[in-house]
């Protein structure tokens, strides 16, 4: 009897136990999407970073790193061109790829060889001032670092430019003058 | 009885709790898949940064361009600084002028011809753009350019093309192909770089008398701005100094 009884018992209780009704699942939407916001707010920093932000990051500082060794070379080895830089054993440099973290990181170097006209410089003379323009070739380089990775479903890439000058010694036959002084 | 118990645990987990959890979570993941989605362009967060690190280069790469200028035209830069000088103990300011000049402007002036050109407070080529920057003002509801009002200006002059006067483009090898890629990189990270101030820190090498005065033998310090606007679209400003030991041009 007391069997009959449970069974009975729990037979209701299974019945009772029907699925969630539409507006319960309504509700329970409704709060799970309010919910999102204030929630994800807290960390969505951390989510985007982690997400995207590190790979930027790695590729920023291996900017940096290969932007400071091309710094360092001898002037000459920073061959104008893409990618011929050379090294002081005479090898090329780049492409190269640096894999951080799974990450493959594949650096380029543009170079390219610039002519400063250092101004229309006026200057005062004794008897008047004289207007000339100057130019200076080959002591300049402009130089640009690519880093490339593959991001989510895209290839994601970070630049950094820089000039180099050769400052070794000043020119001495090049430094050349458009037309003539201006004299005023 | 274990029957009993184990239909009993699933009563419970069967009730109206479980359906909400999961209901719940399947609506925050589902809008947390969303939210991913639309973030899909993958702007860093730390943009700020990028272009920190862009800055920073930039300015170096300037500091290269008028320690070139510096070492070749030693002359020049002794006449300049020695005005500068002159007018800073009358309490005048230099600067002043040097950040307002350029070729034509009322204050262009022998004390300004030198560093001029790694200035742009204003350009003479897009007065609109660049006052427009230093104002803080939107054009067409977006941020001016920094590149159109900096670069137009500042690379006609140091690294002018074909364009140039007197038919001189033809020898300026890679300018024009430099300046194009350099326009592209520069309107993506927005970053101006401008020249604020060059003073001369004798560091007590031995010279000679005359020498002194013709800045030799000491360091000489550039100080650069960049300009560059945060994540919220506020200017941030930032200070890059750079020394150079101004030697002789040729060795004797």
């Amino acid at each position: 009897m007391y069997f009959i009884k449970n069974e009975s018992t729990l037979k209701n209780k299974i019945i009772t136990c029907r699925a969630m009704s539409l507006i319960e699942i309504l509700i329970a939407m409704i709060i799970g999407v309010t919910a999102f916001f204030p929630i994800i707010k807290l960390f969505q920093e951390g989510i985007k970073d982690s997400l995207h932000s590190s790979a930027w990051t790695q590729a920023r500082e291996v900017a940096k790193n290969n932007m400071d060794m091309v710094l360092a070379l001898p002037f000459n080895n920073i061959v104008r061109g893409n990618n011929l830089i050379v090294d002081k054993n005479s090898s090329a440099m780049y492409p190269r790829t640096e894999k951080v973290k799974g990450v493959d990181f594949l650096v380029d170097c543009k170079v390219h060889d610039l002519v400063p006209l250092c101004g229309i410089y006026r200057s005062t003379r004794s008897g008047g001032g004289v207007m000339t323009h100057y130019c200076i070739s080959s002591k300049l380089k402009g130089i640009t670092v690519t880093v490339k990775w593959q991001g989510i479903g895209k290839q994601l890439d970070y630049s950094l430019l820089t000039f180099k000058s050769d400052l070794s010694e000043g020119t001495k036959t090049d430094i050349w003058q458009w037309g003539f002084p201006k004299y005023e | 009885m274990n029957y009993l118990a184990a239909k009993k645990n699933i009563d419970k987990r069967s009730g109206f709790i479980l359906p909400l959890v999961i209901v719940f979570l399947g609506s925050f993941f589902t809008m947390a898949t969303i939210f991913y989605l639309f973030n899909m362009n993958q702007k860093p967060i730390v943009d700020i940064l990028d272009r920190s690190a862009f800055a920073d280069y930039a300015a170096l790469g300037m500091a290269e361009i008028l320690k070139l200028k510096v070492k070749e035209f030693p002359e020049e830069f002794r006449d300049t600084m020695r005005l500068i000088e002159f007018m800073e103990k009358q309490n005048q300011k230099p600067w002043d002028d040097i950040y307002l000049s350029y070729g034509g402007s009322s204050n262009e002036g022998p004390h300004t011809y030198f560093f001029h050109n790694f200035v742009v407070k204003k350009s003479s080529f897009n007065q609109a753009a660049s006052d427009a920057w230093a104002n803080d003002t939107l054009v067409n509801n977006k941020p001016a350019d920094a590149w159109e009002a900096h670069w137009n200006h500042m690379l006609h002059y140091l690294l002018t093309d074909e364009t140039a006067q007197y038919g001189a483009g033809k020898d300026f090898k890679d300018n024009a192909a430099f300046k194009t890629h350099f326009k592209n990189i520069m309107s993506k990270y927005n970053v101006i770089v401008n020249l604020r101030d060059v003073r001369r820190d004798h560091i007590g090498l031995t010279q000679s008398g005359g020498a002194a005065a013709e800045y030799i033998g000491d360091i000489i310090t550039f100080s650069f701005q960049s300009q560059y606007r945060d994540q919220k679209n506020h200017r941030t400003n930032r200070s890059h100094n750079v020394t150079f030991n101004h030697t002789r041009k040729f060795a004797k």
